[in-house]
């Protein structure tokens, strides 16, 4: 078996017809160091974001930022959005969606266990104040705040949030309507099944048309990303021949000494 | 050297009596959602230090639960500090509730250790327990609140011995006896030797698991661990071992390490005109502990004990020394600072709120000209180490935090976390509880909790969580999962409701997906969820592309209680949308939706 150039890990996963670019060690343990650091400081004013939205957002999420999930695929990408910051530590608080899908929170690379869902009661749904309040409070505690009920807001409440969101350095990310915030940016997708016959197969890919629309934008970013592809990844469709599935590059333990 | 003689004076449970709660009532002094501290009266209810607050509540239902303020147990135990300096120079305080001295000067001055420990004793008498009769005397804080402190949270100890610990113990006991302990000097290690190992985390601060460990390895009591050579012990233990085996043998004189600090460190504040005001001495003092704080970097050192002495512009002064094993930062430092001059500018007048000096009834009469930080013991600052996976970082604190304060604005029952319990349906697969109840938040998270290669404790007995599941949908999951599922209606060509069979045969290939606007009672009745949650309706007739099913799933067939039979499609439309919905009694539901 020859060994991956750089590591002397024998190579172990590289399927035909993939090109396994292998980073050398320097570059991986760099990669590691800053998934690693303990959080970004505030003066470093970006989020990270996950690997297949680095086309859409070169620079990171902008901290202080609301952005607006829009489409048919709002919820994933709201999800997805968060992944990057959950890798660097952050918390995710999620309001006004009672319908938040855990599994597929985890399939896009966000453990649970840093997600706090804040949950109305269906007989008293909160007024804006109650929302004023606890938006505020998730604000303080999580670096990315998914919201689903901005309709129920008034303006100037919105406002306020959004003002409290710029000191805090957190990132509201608004799901379906955007109400009365203003964003700063909107995520729009359109998503294109795959697998599904006339009576047969199951829903296995995606591709997701996105679209990035902002106020400091001239003009929108599009992207087409698999969300999953058919290994199961998360990745640009532009990349999918040159990036092979992480776990495939996972050497195997061997017996040495 | 035999260490120093130190007297230990020690409240228990001081945050209760600062809180200034009734006798008779049972208070609990929450922290982080942990108790740190209960009333006498909360703890017969089976109320414990470092239970959850839910679990307190449980407990005692009627517990009264206050939120721990540091400030305030510093301000309140002013009073005690300021009725013995009266009698001692130089106190040491590590903690609000806790102080110590050296018993060599005073011991001699009032007629021996026992004479000593008397004096104390009686003068914590008078300041926590004054005689109804006597209200206005000297020194004396809220009598109300002091009549209570015994009655409250107990009686507090003072206990001499040779060594910081065997003090500590002692000034247990002596809380516990009533009367104050005198250990005779050297006979520290025999009095401890019969002890149990656990108070080195109750008196000593050593980890406890650490205190388990040693357990284990088959030392039952503090005397075991004295009789190990110290070689052995440096070698297994290391350090903190060693320190344990000082603590135990009754000769711990300083944390280890600690050296007295090289001479030049101290940081004085000379202010031409006296300061009146509280704030702004703060300010000052915070930018002192600065200077220190670098100065003592600069030599790769943190302090331990520091002394703070504040002058009027009329002679007087206040000296206090405060001590921290673990080291002070400039916030810690700045803390103890403000505890110390709050109180003083209080004065020792009947609790005035006075936050400017010279105004309470009796000392300070004047501004302060002077500020000094002197550190009196140091050691090399080896840092924390934090851990690189699994440690808690700030964003873990923050987030605890928020949710706590969530529960506390909205209820308990609405701050959610998931935790897996598996199961075949994508509603049974995870499960939102509270987040009171769950342990994201706790200090040692069990790594197990939503991890789906291990069985979760809080399920029922007998209910895998780990199963392989077979009948799951693959991969990917919806992200929008109805938690009551929706009443809809699907349609063949013909316009006729598509029905599986009991052998799992469709009728017809489904074509349209409506909403059921009037749905059929045919199901035990579900709350259907509010309208406006995102992407969450079949918003009108939906021409169905693209459809695989039926998965069939035969649940628990040997329980009729709870025994379901399900089948389950996924359906393409051509408005891009695609859905999971299932058939359950010729009912199809919309179960979730790739939102």
């Amino acid at each position: 078996m020859e060994p991956v150039p750089g590591t002397g890990v024998p190579r172990t996963g590289a399927r035909a017809g993939w090109t396994v670019r292998n980073p050398s060690a320097p570059d991986r343990l760099s990669a590691l160091v800053a998934r690693v650091s303990p959080g970004a400081m505030a003066a470093e004013r970006t989020l990270a974001v996950h690997p297949g939205l680095t086309t859409l957002f070169p620079e990171g999420l902008a901290r202080g930022a609301t952005v607006l999930c829009a489409g048919g695929a709002a919820t994933s990408m709201a999800t997805l959005l968060s992944a990057g910051a959950v890798g660097g530590g952050a918390w995710v608080g999620v309001a006004g969606l009672p319908t938040f899908g855990v599994q597929a929170c985890r399939e896009a690379g966000v453990p649970s266990e840093r997600v706090v869902l804040v949950r109305e009661q269906p007989t008293t749904p909160f007024d804006d104040g109650t929302w004023g309040q606890v938006l505020g409070a998730l604000i303080d505690g999580f670096e990315i705040v998914i919201f689903g009920a901005a309709v129920s807001l008034r303006a100037g409440t919105a406002r306020r949030l959004q003002a409290r969101l710029q000191t805090r350095g957190a990132v509201l990310v608004v799901v379906g309507d955007a109400g009365p915030f203003a964003c700063d940016q909107r995520l729009a997708g359109v998503a294109e099944w795959g697998g599904l016959g006339d009576g047969h197969g199951h829903l296995a890919t995606r591709q997701v048309h996105l679209t990035l629309d902002g106020r400091r934008q001239q003009r929108p970013r599009h992207d087409t990303i698999w969300y999953p592809s058919p290994t199961g990844a998360i990745v640009p469709v532009g990349l999918v021949g040159a990036v092979a599935p992480v776990d495939e590059r996972v050497a195997s333990l061997q017996r040495t000494g | 050297m035999a260490p120093a003689r130190l007297v230990v004076v020690q409240c228990p449970q001081w945050s209760v009596v600062a809180a200034g709660c009734a006798a008779g009532e049972a208070v609990a002094v929450i922290h982080a959602n942990r108790v740190v501290a209960r009333s006498n009266v909360a703890a017969a209810a089976g109320v414990r230090v470092g239970q959850r607050r839910r679990e307190a509540q449980s407990r005692c239902p009627h517990v009264h639960v206050v939120d721990h303020d540091p400030g305030r147990d510093a301000r309140a135990f002013n009073k005690v500090v300021d009725a013995i300096a009266d009698l001692v120079p130089r106190l040491e305080l590590t903690m609000p509730g806790t102080l110590a001295f050296a018993a060599r000067g005073p011991s001699r001055y009032f007629g021996g250790d026992e004479a000593l420990a008397q004096r104390i004793d009686a003068v914590l008498d008078a300041v926590l327990a004054p005689t109804p009769g006597q209200p206005g005397q000297p020194g004396q804080p809220d009598p109300a609140r002091a009549a209570r402190a015994m009655r409250v949270a107990g009686r507090p100890g003072v206990g001499i011995a040779d060594g910081r610990f065997a003090a500590t113990v002692a000034a247990r006991h002596a809380s516990l006896a009533g009367c104050p302990q005198v250990i005779d000097v050297g006979g520290s290690a025999s009095f401890l030797a019969g002890l149990a190992l656990r108070w080195l985390t109750d008196a000593g601060g050593v980890p406890a698991d650490q205190v388990d460990l040693l357990a284990r390895l088959g030392l039952r009591c503090l005397g075991d661990l004295a009789a190990l050579a110290e070689p052995d012990v440096i070698a297994r233990f290391g350090l903190p071992g060693v320190q344990a085996r000082q603590m135990a043998s009754g000769c711990d004189d300083r944390p280890i390490g600690t050296a007295d600090p090289p001479a030049g460190l101290a940081v004085v504040n000379d202010y031409d005109t006296p300061v009146h005001h509280l704030e702004s001495l703060v300010f000052g003092a915070r930018q002192l502990a600065e200077r220190l704080v670098g100065a003592l970097a600069q030599r790769g050192l943190v302090c331990t004990q520091f002394a703070v002495v504040a002058e009027t512009e009329h002679g007087e002064s206040c000296e206090r020394l405060w001590s921290m094993p673990t080291g002070f930062g400039m916030n810690a430092m700045a803390e103890r600072i403000r505890w110390q001059l709050d109180g003083w500018a209080r004065g020792q007048g009947a609790g005035s709120d006075a936050d400017c000096f010279g105004d309470a009834a009796g000392e300070p009469t004047s501004g302060i000209i002077r500020l000094c930080l002197d550190p009196t013991e140091v050691r090399a600052d080896v840092g924390v180490q934090l851990g690189l996976w699994g440690g808690r970082s700030q964003a873990d604190d923050w987030a605890q935090r928020a949710a706590t304060r969530l529960a506390g604005l909205i209820g308990d029952e609405q701050v959610m976390v998931a935790e897996w319990c598996g199961g075949r349906q994508l509603t049974d697969a995870y499960r939102w509880v509270p987040a009171f109840l769950s342990s994201v938040f706790d200090p040692a998270p069990t790594p197990s909790r939503s991890t789906p290669s291990r069985s979760t404790s809080r399920l029922p007995a007998g209910l895998a969580a780990d199963g392989p599941w077979p009948g799951q949908l693959p991969s990917p999951s919806p992200a929008v999962v109805h938690p009551e599922p929706i009443p809809i209606v699907v349609l063949d060509g013909a316009g006729a409701t598509v029905t599986v069979s009991g052998r799992g045969v469709v009728s017809a290939p489904p074509v349209t997906i409506m909403p059921a606007r009037s749905a059929r009672s045919a199901m035990p009745p579900r709350s259907a969820m509010p309208a406006r949650s995102v992407g969450s309706m079949v918003a009108a007739a939906d021409v169905i592309t693209a459809w695989a099913g039926p998965w069939v799933v035969d649940e628990r067939w040997w329980d009729a209680a709870r025994h379901r039979r399900v089948a389950r499609f996924q359906f393409l439309t051509a408005s891009g949308r695609a859905y999971v919905a299932a058939i359950e009694h010729q009912q199809w539901w919309l179960v979730a939706e790739h939102g």
